[in-house]
């Protein structure tokens, strides 16, 4: 499946993402936890991004299928003409990972950047305080939320059935 | 190539990190020197609180950028690589984050040029880059042998995954495969061009196997079986459609496979330009970054400085699209392209 099929369809299944950040965060989650995104992320500054799922949507955006509004907080919509192509494409209605999506997408840009950042970090080896010690030193602002972070890190994983 | 035939799980900061915090001549050279191979592992993947020291390796002005293009231009004899990187380095300055405190303490300190000497050398640099983009790593001939092998690697890979490559295969060629790259450190050191072309030599035999003999051969006999087709700059409804229907013809990435410069593990020369509406977290990871010079000066990307770069920017050149295919299927994709009105 070429890629930005994908990426239209999670536009289409959530309706609505609210910012770039949580976009990028919610494609990483997935793809550490299974699903087939291909986007290749790096840790950067304001955590997991992809140079390449900015450059797709771009192109969604600009094919005027998907509609990004805001200032500050771009918001990221499906048009109807998305609706249309991914129908005539007969692309699969619910993924196995939509209802993982949908619950991402309920959580807020700073909880999925420490999920994120967390799923980076057990990827690279870190665990148990060790963990929490980097988690906190390179996100010192997400300090109060750091436990939460990895305990819903955690539940991810082991309730995942993608993983 | 392993990067494009098995994936981004294969990206070559994770296995440059397993090789320098793995048990081995790395670490032990690091850990003699007193330094700790988690830290160096941080800067590669971007994981440290030294933003300016990720810089280094790995952003617009990073060390790799800058010795590739110029080793690249030399080796492929052309002009367009060439840009003043002794006088790139000496303009080097460290500034602060765009949107933070100036000046700020280390952990918001940045890599940057000096406005009043970098500025030029910067527009030199990006511009060496971009031609090189167009004129030798997108080039359509670079690029259709890079097609050809990456659909002879996941032919072999495929094999290898039920356990059917030819005997004669060396072993770590087998394992690269059969662990679609994602061999251990002591084994993918080891593994070099050498054994991938010995495997391809003994895969000029495999009668069981024609489609691995037939791409193995013809790649060592630089004999060209993929054909291009240019496609116009067009709807990604297009593309999309365009994918499924070659879906009908044959497998994705073993008999064709659509090349877009948008979507290669290149980084993207005019990523920097793209999109009017930039956010903080683009622009920092993304823009090429001018100071004035005093440490801990504010940092603002280049472009604000640069007419060149800003009209390159607003002009920015069009994705490059391609599909290559197997010459077996040069028909029926004609038929394909004809039907969705691309020519």
């Amino acid at each position: 499946m070429h890629p930005t099929i994908r990426i239209a369809h999670l536009v289409h299944l959530l309706k609505r993402i609210e910012g770039r950040k949580k976009l990028h965060k919610i494609v990483h989650i997935l793809q550490e936890l299974g699903a087939p995104f291909v986007e290749p992320f790096q840790y950067s500054q304001y955590g997991m991004y992809s140079q390449q799922l900015t450059t797709e949507m771009g192109h969604l955006v600009r094919d005027k299928l998907v509609t990004e509004d805001g200032t500050n907080v771009f918001v990221f919509k499906p048009s109807k003409d998305l609706a249309r192509l991914l129908n005539a494409l007969k692309i699969e209605p619910e993924p196995e990972w939509a209802s993982l999506a949908h619950e991402l997408n309920k959580l807020s840009p700073q909880m999925l950047e420490g999920i994120s950042t967390v799923l980076f970090l057990r990827e690279r080896g870190y665990a148990k305080e060790k963990l929490r010690l980097r988690l906190v030193a390179l996100k010192p602002r997400l300090g109060s939320i750091a436990d939460e972070c990895i305990e819903r890190a955690a539940d991810l994983t082991e309730n995942s059935a993608l993983v | 190539m392993a990067e494009r035939a098995f994936g981004m799980r294969g990206r070559h900061e994770k296995k440059t990190v397993e090789l320098i915090t793995s048990e081995g001549s790395i670490q032990e050279i690091l850990s003699d020197h007193k330094i700790d191979p988690e830290q160096v592992a941080n800067f590669i993947t971007g994981a440290s609180e030294f933003r300016i020291l990720v810089d280094i390796v790995s952003s617009q002005l990073d060390a790799d950028r800058m010795d590739y293009i110029l080793r690249d231009a030399h080796s492929t004899g052309v002009k367009y690589g060439s840009f003043d990187s002794e006088w790139l380095l000496s303009s080097l300055c460290i500034g602060t984050e765009p949107n933070r405190k100036a000046p700020g303490d280390a952990y918001d300190w940045r890599l940057c040029l000096d406005e009043r000497r970098g500025l030029h050398s910067a527009e030199q640099f990006i511009i060496a880059r971009m031609h090189m983009s167009l004129q030798v790593y997108f080039h359509h001939a670079t690029r259709g042998w890079e097609a050809h092998l990456l659909c002879l690697f996941r032919e072999a890979a495929a094999l290898a995954e039920k356990n059917e490559l030819p005997e004669s295969t060396p072993d770590l060629a087998r394992e690269f495969f059969r662990t679609k790259g994602k061999a251990g450190p002591a084994q993918f050191l080891q593994l070099d061009e050498a054994t991938i072309v010995c495997a391809m030599q003994q895969w000029t035999f495999a009668e069981k196997h024609p489609r691995l003999r037939d791409l193995a051969s013809s790649f060592l006999a630089r004999r060209k079986v993929f054909h291009c087709f240019e496609l116009p700059r067009s709807d990604y409804r297009v593309t999309m459609q365009l994918s499924s229907e070659l879906k009908k013809i044959g497998q994705e990435e073993r008999d064709w496979l659509l090349d877009s410069s948008d979507l290669v593990s290149y980084e993207d020369f005019d990523s920097i330009f793209r999109g009017s509406k930039r956010t903080p977290a683009e622009v920092s990871t993304t823009a090429v970054l001018l100071a004035e010079g005093a440490l801990g000066a504010p940092a603002r990307p280049v472009e604000a400085d640069s007419i060149m770069l800003r009209a390159m920017g607003d002009n920015p050149i069009e994705a490059i699209n391609r599909l290559y295919c197997h010459q077996d299927i040069v028909v029926p994709v004609k038929k394909v392209l004809a039907a969705l009105g691309v020519s």
